[in-house]
């Protein structure tokens, strides 16, 4: 093979990291593909002819529906898909596509939290109160797109919500005042429900920030209004990884990390730190490649490492400046400010020495090389009989304190279904759900759920978010109900339906079963 | 060649276990080369999701590791394939205006090799097909005949041909400019 092709096989297996890198799936990718498959697809073989006759199909088709319209003229247009009927006190269904699950909240102090959150939301301006008491209690989520942190007193029943969403706020009437004021430098919508002088207060506002608005909102309960907007006028902008420049190879120390095995896989670790003066980020999947004593490359195909096999979910790392070099022998890294690498790979059977490795940063922006110490390949299993080269490498894995979550949930879960349902029919049914947490309890945002009844229908899975906007607080122990749709296949066989209802939340999730026959 | 699972059987209808974890390994490589196949984000998307309906839904599907990656890009393969069809067909209807397509202008923009980006998605889509397995995906030869459904000689010259063709396109100075 020509030197020129070999220089242009080399610049492509580069230029597919670039490729790779810059062209991040859609998040809603996973679900539409566990959504899609919890069925069977309806097969179609395009065929030109077919195609043909189905367009002519469909303009015989328009022209009668047309036809038929100008000799109507009183005809009420039916729904496209009815809803249930709801009973007076029971939230309809909506067929809204699951959105992906949050993480688990977490619990923390207000000066914690606000570090967290600063660390993990890419958004600007992240703003948090600086003049929340001692002893308040933060439970908060953060992701790269926002936050939502509640505040509670532990000495009292006070409640304060702030997050970048803003809820249904409930409409305005006798009991409930609404005004609009100005507000950081917006014209905010606030609103007071009831005459109480703690009663419940909202405030929301759109902050115009570097790329696009932001939504706010503020939501106490058991504050009184000069306690309400010393909180709201706190709100100052916090430190965050939005405009820090990208870590170049040149400032960054890398070692090898101590890694771990099971079943045959080992997760090698790399652990990065920051010795230049100023933070920068690191995000995105590095390339990595192995070099034997000689200096030969051997290149593996590379793929992502996805989530479920990472301790720790990937995300930009903001590395702190002045770092010394990272030291395996000292233990795991602790607390903000450092990363990691982790990876798997396989080259059996030849299972060839390598002495070091480089590290291609994402975007072209250079390439460290360290050795090997201690890094292996993965062996049994997939090795076993066949010759396999590949490795898993997983995104930058920001460094983190370890976090304490909210393990219980606040909910408990009852599931209402009816005694008998028929096959090729939808079932409806409903789901209540009490507030078992002794304390006010709201959503932040509407919680997707999944009904699953593969164990004794097949692959009867769906996925859906629950239609939650209308519920404001509720009270221990108060309930709200609401309805709830799921196709019955045709074929179901005529014995009794196991229904497992999950609630994806940020605080935990519920399980639901019972048990109806299905009639023919 | 893979474990094949059984046709009718009830634990394999029900079971859902050795689905999900593949598909959270193999939704990004496919979603990688389903853009590659088709120049649109979208398109890609929603192509992943069919392919990956179609072999959950086959009982034939293999759900060995290295198998199922074979048997999913075939999947994608035939589905672009498709799609290629009928934009073709829908370009030959003066009526019809094809949705336009997005050139992945921005990742282009940000390759550093972007000259080189550019005339891989310029392409032919066998050629583009044949160079992504081999070089973005660091696939055998082999394994990119079984995808391509072809055999391993011809995938080679499918191979050295697109990168004939590469070269062509980049120019005579343009390949020994880039430094090593």
């Amino acid at each position: 093979m020509s030197d020129f092709n070999v220089e242009l096989e080399e610049r492509l297996r580069e230029l597919s990291f670039v490729f790779k890198d810059g062209i991040e799936p859609p998040a809603t990718l996973h679900v539409g593909i566990m959504s899609r498959s919890a069925r069977p697809p309806v097969r179609r073989r395009p065929n030109l002819v077919r195609e043909l006759s189905l367009a002519a199909a469909l303009v015989v088709f328009v022209a009668l529906i047309a036809f038929t319209f100008s000799k109507l003229h009183l005809l009420t247009v039916a729904p496209v898909k009815p809803s249930p009927h709801p009973t007076t006190s029971v939230i309809p269904w909506t067929s809204t596509p699951m959105v992906l699950p949050s993480a688990s909240a977490q619990l923390a102090t207000p000066a914690e939290a606000a570090t967290w959150i600063g660390q993990v939301v890419m958004i600007a301006p992240v703003l948090l109160p600086s003049s929340i008491a001692d002893d308040y209690q933060a439970e908060f989520l953060a992701d790269q797109k926002g936050f939502a942190v509640d505040y509670a007193s532990t000495s009292r029943h006070a409640t304060v919500q702030l997050a970048t969403t803003q809820p249904v706020m409930p409409a305005p009437d006798s009991h409930n005042r609404r005004s609009t004021r100005p507000f950081r430098a917006a014209t905010a919508t606030y609103q007071v429900d009831g005459t109480s002088a703690t009663a419940p207060r909202w405030l929301f506002w759109t902050e115009t920030g570097t790329g696009q608005a932001i939504a706010y909102s503020l939501i106490a309960d058991g504050l009184s209004e000069t306690d309400f907007w010393q909180i709201a006028n706190s709100l100052q902008p916090v430190t965050t990884n939005v405009g820090v420049r990208a870590c170049v190879a040149a400032d960054l120390h890398a070692a090898s990390g101590h890694g771990n095995g099971a079943g045959g896989q080992v997760f090698n670790q790399i652990l990065l730190s920051n010795h230049s003066g100023t933070s920068c980020l690191l995000e995105g999947t590095p390339g990595l490649l192995l070099r034997t004593s000689a200096g030969r490359s051997i290149s593996l195909p590379q793929t992502v490492m996805s989530v479920p096999w990472l301790q720790t979910p990937p995300g930009p790392a903001l590395m702190a400046p002045n770092s010394p070099a990272p030291q395996p022998d000292l233990g795991a890294q602790q607390g903000f400010g450092q990363a990691s690498i982790t990876y798997s790979m396989w080259d059996c059977p030849a299972n060839p020495t390598f002495a070091s490795l480089m590290i291609v940063l994402p975007g072209q922006r250079g390439t460290l090389t360290i050795p090997a110490d201690g890094a292996g390949y993965s062996w049994g299993g997939e090795c076993d009989g066949g010759a396999v080269q590949r490795m898993v490498v997983s995104p930058f894995i920001p460094t983190q304190p370890a976090a304490t979550y909210v393990e219980a949930s606040p909910l408990s879960i009852t599931v209402m279904l009816p005694d008998r349902v028929r096959g090729g029919q939808p079932m409806h049914y409903q789901v209540a759900l009490t507030n078992a947490s002794g304390a006010p309890f709201r959503f932040h945002d509407c919680p997707s759920y999944t009904e699953d009844a593969s164990n004794s229908l097949g692959k009867n899975l769906a996925n859906y978010q629950l239609n939650c906007a209308s519920v404001g607080w509720l009270a221990p122990e108060q309930s709200v109900t609401f309805a709830m749709v799921l196709d019955m296949p045709a074929n179901a066989p005529p014995a009794p339906v196991g229904l497992r209802w999950t609630l994806h939340s940020a605080y935990g999730t519920g399980n639901g079963a019972a048990g109806p026959s299905i009639g023919k | 060649m893979g474990e094949n699972r059984e046709r009718g059987s009830q634990l394999d209808t029900a079971d859902r276990s050795w689905f999900e974890p593949l598909a959270r390994t193999f939704e990004r490589p496919a979603y990688h080369f389903a853009v590659m196949l088709t120049r649109d984000r979208a398109i890609a998307e929603e192509l992943v999701q069919e392919a990956f309906a179609r072999v959950w839904a086959s009982p034939r599907t293999p759900s060995a590791e290295p198998d199922f990656r074979r048997w999913l890009y075939r999947a994608i393969t035939n589905l672009a394939r498709d799609y290629h069809r009928r934009r073709l067909l829908e370009s030959k209807l003066r009526f019809w205006a094809p949705a336009e397509i997005d050139p992945l202008e921005e990742v282009v923009h940000r390759a550093e090799d972007r000259d080189l980006l550019r005339a891989v998605l310029a392409l032919p889509i066998k050629d583009r097909q044949a160079i992504y397995l081999r070089y973005f995906d660091g696939l055998p030869f082999a394994d990119v005949a079984q995808v391509m459904g072809t055999t391993e000689s011809a995938a080679r010259v499918r191979v050295h041909r697109a990168l004939s063709d590469l070269r062509r396109r980049l120019g005579p100075s343009s390949v020994a400019e880039v430094p090593a």
